[in-house]
């Protein structure tokens, strides 16, 4: 029989080192090719790094109001005072704590409810699958800041975990949706029909064989919301909806508004914050250039091909 | 049911429910056994019901109506545990290499989730069976393809994982649903040959489900030939190819390349055939070059022609 | 005698991330008006790149081409993009797998022959447009209502009847078929091989057709052309009777060897072992010389030998052939 008898070039070819291109090596050639992943990494671990070593960075207490109201960017205060005479620098690295846990925290809830409601309605099927689907499209339709103003408003003691909790549990439904899709589309490839007959328990297909596969949609999902929760804080908090006496970069901008900053001329007071916002902001979107080349299947075959073997001419 | 055929597809139906239309009948009271080591093929163009045939025979479908018999055995209706039993006498073994295959998963992982769910192998135990499998597909030396990603692997290779997962679980019975025809001339060989020589050594029955009815004369026993849901012949290979009794199967066979066939094709319109629900008679009738009134009006049941050979059409009274 | 379709020493290479790599190797070969020219390879062989090529479809930045492709006695790659836009359909038309998919679904057929005629002849009239595209449908054996349909409204068998009727539009002289049957089922496709077997012999077409089925080239083609790695292996003018099997090359040997058959009695078949070569380290010798039976020391290491002619084998190991008779069946 002729497939006992391999030959030469495939014993050859089976024998060469094995060209293991690992999921590090994918990465890394990413960056290496494109560079707004790397720059919007970069930025992100400057802003963590600077909130978590804030105490080292600052020797004053963000909220002690121990010093010249107002007063303009000097040797002391590298980012000036508040109106009430807080140290704005340490305000900025104290504030970026709570912000980014908070957003983090909210895109993490946010993305775990799309990953769970959008998979296991398809998984559970029936009713449920159909219900979970019209409670999505709800959810997608109504406006989101204004559900996040009704609830923040109506729920007492708005501290940081609240509101993180509030903006995860209203923001998933996009995620949920685009994961479902996926999780419907994926269940009637082969290799998942394949485990099925391999005897995988329902539960082990969705685990095992789906989810991986829409592992880079998760992520792009963790990226926006993420996102989405830093800008949703600001704006609870610039509209006086959280708790004013926890420094947040939302806070800062509050405070800044009630203190008249733009008329007082203490831009010092407004950029930073703001300018935070939009770099956090930023640098995950670029950051997520970066998944959406793992995850684009086509940037990804091409890559696979040319690794293997060009087979230009094969037909498409 | 007598148990003297291992699959036997009794009257099976798999019906599609549609909005604002009939139902689509893919799969229309079909009647097929498949005895131990014997390999059926089951022709048809795309849209006849071969592979709606195929995956409800391995019970990824349950038949709207008709049973589905394994080894003497109802399993029309098996679920869970019962169902996965069954996995491990019947399996598939899918047309895309390329699409059956988990990305993220290595050949080891592929092999390994059989052997343990279906045959409960652990540790060293699994090891070995995994390696002998491996060999069996000719992989070898198993311990560099045990490691490799599908990405890693040509079309032809991943053809045989998916063979060797089939074969994990120790069926005896598995329906290969166009297994060569995405790859190139040169592996087919390989492949079906491959199949044949499992089939020996391992005493397999096959539903070999194919378009193509060269590979069906090379590889199988009797060829069963569907059109618009429904079986319309089957008969062994030979008489199949030399003495087609239907006039579908003279019409496949004249337009198949390699055919002695060299004048007009026998039909008489190109159609799609109707697969809905309030269709009566023959599918092929209005293509059938032959048609008398009463084709438009009943389904004719198989009749014999020769021995093992039926056709359903009434030119055969 | 001017060739309707020469391609003379052609090289055609791509730009990856490895480098330059080959896709194209010295190709030549030649089709009269009035013949049919099969081109079979496998997947990876270059015959796609082939299609392309001829066409000039590939761009710049993506391949380099080397060598000199004559249509109609004219170089296709010394011409102006204006004059290449004129000679694509006027002089050199093509269908491929994909085309009847490419069809616009907001035209209707009408529209897209109208379209065509228009881009080409100006000043053709209304009455004159309606009346060959009619013509033209009624050719490829369809009524030529269709031409109020839509695309979605039509089968794939019928739309890519639309598309060769739409290739001939302006009445080319060559016409190049890139696996124009092969996601079509087999009735349709042998139907559509006759016609297209009909049109060939009505309007004394040059066809190049393109396919990786050696059986259905075989039915269809004057002559084939084999590909391996890039290279034309051989050029024949035989069927692929099983009595004839030896007198070809080694490869194409392979290849009927591997393809099981349905008249004559039942023969085993054996698969090609092995895989072809990566194209970017392909080695210096005959790219088939790993899995090749009758290899001989030389063939690792010296090149192919260059041929040209109606038919030829390039192969150290194979006397260059005798012309058989007609491979058609004539169907």
């Amino acid at each position: 029989m002729s497939q006992a008898a391999h030959t030469d070039a495939e014993q050859a070819a089976v024998q060469a080192p094995v060209k293991r291109s690992s999921r590090w090596k994918e990465w890394s050639g990413i960056l290496k090719r494109d560079k707004r992943p790397l720059v919007g990494i970069v930025i992100l671990l400057l802003f963590m790094l600077s909130a978590a070593f804030a105490p080292l960075l600052t020797p004053y207490n963000p909220s002690a109001t121990q010093f010249t109201p107002l007063a303009a960017p000097s040797w002391h205060h590298w980012l000036g005072t508040t109106a009430s005479g807080q140290d704005v620098w340490s305000q900025f690295l104290y504030g970026g704590r709570i912000s980014l846990s908070v957003g983090f925290f909210a895109g993490f809830i946010a993305t775990a409810l799309a990953v769970i409601l959008g998979m296991l309605p398809s998984y559970l099927g029936g009713w449920i699958d159909t219900t979970m689907a019209t409670f999505t499209n709800i959810m997608l339709v109504i406006p989101g800041l204004p559900l996040l103003i009704v609830i923040t408003a109506y729920v007492h003691q708005t501290g940081p975990v609240t509101i993180a909790l509030v903006i995860g549990l209203t923001g998933w439904a996009w995620g949920a949706r685009i994961l479902r899709s996926q999780t419907l589309s994926l269940s009637r490839r082969d290799f998942v029909i394949a485990s099925r007959l391999s005897g995988e328990t329902q539960w082990r297909v969705l685990t095992g064989e789906i989810l991986p596969n829409m592992l880079s949609l998760v992520v792009a999902n963790l990226v926006f919301a993420t996102i989405a929760a830093i800008l949703a804080e600001a704006s609870l908090e610039f509209l006086g909806l959280g708790n004013p006496s926890v420094v947040t970069w939302g806070t800062m901008l509050y405070w800044a508004d009630t203190g008249q900053a733009l008329l007082n001329g203490a831009w010092w007071w407004i950029v930073p914050p703001g300018l935070a916002i939009a770099l956090v902001g930023l640098s995950l979107s670029l950051i997520n250039f970066g998944v959406d080349q793992v995850s684009n299947p086509r940037l990804r075959l091409n890559k696979v091909k040319a690794a293997r073997k060009p087979r230009k001419g094969a037909p498409s | 049911m007598t148990s003297k055929f291992l699959v036997s597809a009794d009257h099976l139906t798999i019906r599609f429910p549609r909005t604002n239309a009939p139902d689509l009948i893919a799969s229309r009271a079909v009647n097929l056994d498949i005895a131990a080591k014997e390999t059926v093929a089951l022709v048809g163009e795309s849209g006849s019901g071969k592979t709606t045939t195929g995956r409800a025979l391995v019970r990824l479908l349950t038949p709207s109506a008709g049973k589905v018999w394994f080894d003497g055995k109802d399993v029309t209706h098996i679920r869970g545990q019962a169902l996965m039993r069954y996995h491990r006498n019947a399996q598939m073994i899918f047309q895309d290499p390329f699409a059956s295959l988990n990305p993220f998963h290595t050949v080891a992982h592929h092999l390994s989730r059989p052997l343990t769910r279906l045959r409960h192998l652990k540790g060293h135990e699994r090891e070995e069976a995994l390696d002998e499998i491996l060999t069996l597909v000719g992989l070898t030396p198993t311990a560099i393809y045990r490691e490799k990603y599908p990405h890693e692997l040509s079309g032809g290779q991943r053809q045989r994982v998916a063979i060797a997962r089939a074969l994990a679980g120790g069926p005896s019975f598995i329906v290969a649903d166009e297994p060569v025809s995405m790859l190139d001339v040169s592996l087919r060989a390989e492949i079906l040959t491959l199949l044949e020589s499992l089939q020996e050594r391992r005493g397999l029955s096959y539903l070999y489900i194919t378009h193509d009815l060269a590979s069906a004369r090379y590889l199988a026993h009797r060829i069963a030939v569907m059109y618009g849901g429904s079986l319309v012949e089957i008969a062994p290979a030979e008489d199949l190819v030399q003495a087609p009794a239907h006039p579908y199967t003279r019409l496949l066979l004249a337009a198949t390349p390699g055919s002695a066939h060299t004048g007009p094709l026998p039909e008489t319109m190109q159609s799609a055939p109707d697969l809905s629900e309030d269709r009566k008679g023959c599918p092929f009738a209005p293509r059938c070059p032959a048609v008398m009134d009463r084709c438009t009006k009943t389904m004719p049941a198989m009749i014999t022609v020769a021995d093992g050979h039926q056709a359903a059409c009434y030119l055969n009274e | 005698m001017t060739e309707a379709l020469s391609v003379d020493s052609l090289h055609v290479s791509y730009f990856t991330q490895n480098g330059l790599v080959p896709a194209l190797r010295n190709v030549s070969l030649s089709i009269s008006s009035n013949e049919i020219l099969g081109l079979v390879g496998e997947s990876g062989s270059g015959k796609s790149t082939m299609a392309q090529a001829v066409m000039r479809l590939l761009k710049p930045d993506t391949a380099t081409v080397d060598g000199r492709i004559l249509v109609e006695g004219q170089d296709l790659y010394q011409l102006t993009p204006e004059q290449l836009r004129l000679a694509r359909w006027r002089d050199i038309a093509m269908v491929f797998q994909s085309s009847m998919n490419a069809l616009n679904p907001v035209l209707s057929i009408q529209e897209h022959f109208t379209d065509t005629m228009r881009a080409h002849l100006p000043d053709i009239s209304e009455a004159e447009i309606l009346k060959r595209t009619a013509d033209l449908l009624g050719q490829v054996r369809l009524d030529p209502a269709v031409a109020r349909n839509y695309a979605h409204e039509l089968s794939g068998g019928m739309r890519q009847r639309v598309v060769i009727a739409l290739a001939l539009a302006l009445d080319p002289h060559v016409l190049l078929m890139d696996e124009p049957t092969t996601a079509l089922d087999v009735v349709v496709q042998r139907s559509i091989l006759d016609e297209i077997a009909a049109l060939q012999r009505n309007r004394k077409l040059a066809v190049l057709f393109i396919s990786h089925d050696f059986s259905l080239v075989s039915g269809l083609a004057n002559r084939i052309a084999v590909m391996y790695a890039g290279e034309i292996m051989e050029i024949t003018d035989r069927g692929m009777a099983i009595e004839d099997v030896s007198k070809h090359h080694p490869y194409t040997q392979g290849l009927m060897r591997a393809a099981p058959r349905l008249i004559g009695s039942k023969v085993s078949i054996e698969g090609i072992p092995g895989e072809p070569p990566d194209m970017s380290q392909v080695p210096p010798g005959c790219p088939f010389y790993d899995r090749c039976p009758l290899r001989l020391p030389m063939c690792r290491t010296t090149p192919l030998p260059v041929k040209t002619g109606r038919v030829y084998i390039r192969c150290h190991a194979m006397p260059d052939p005798v012309s058989g008779k007609a491979v058609a069946h004539d169907v």
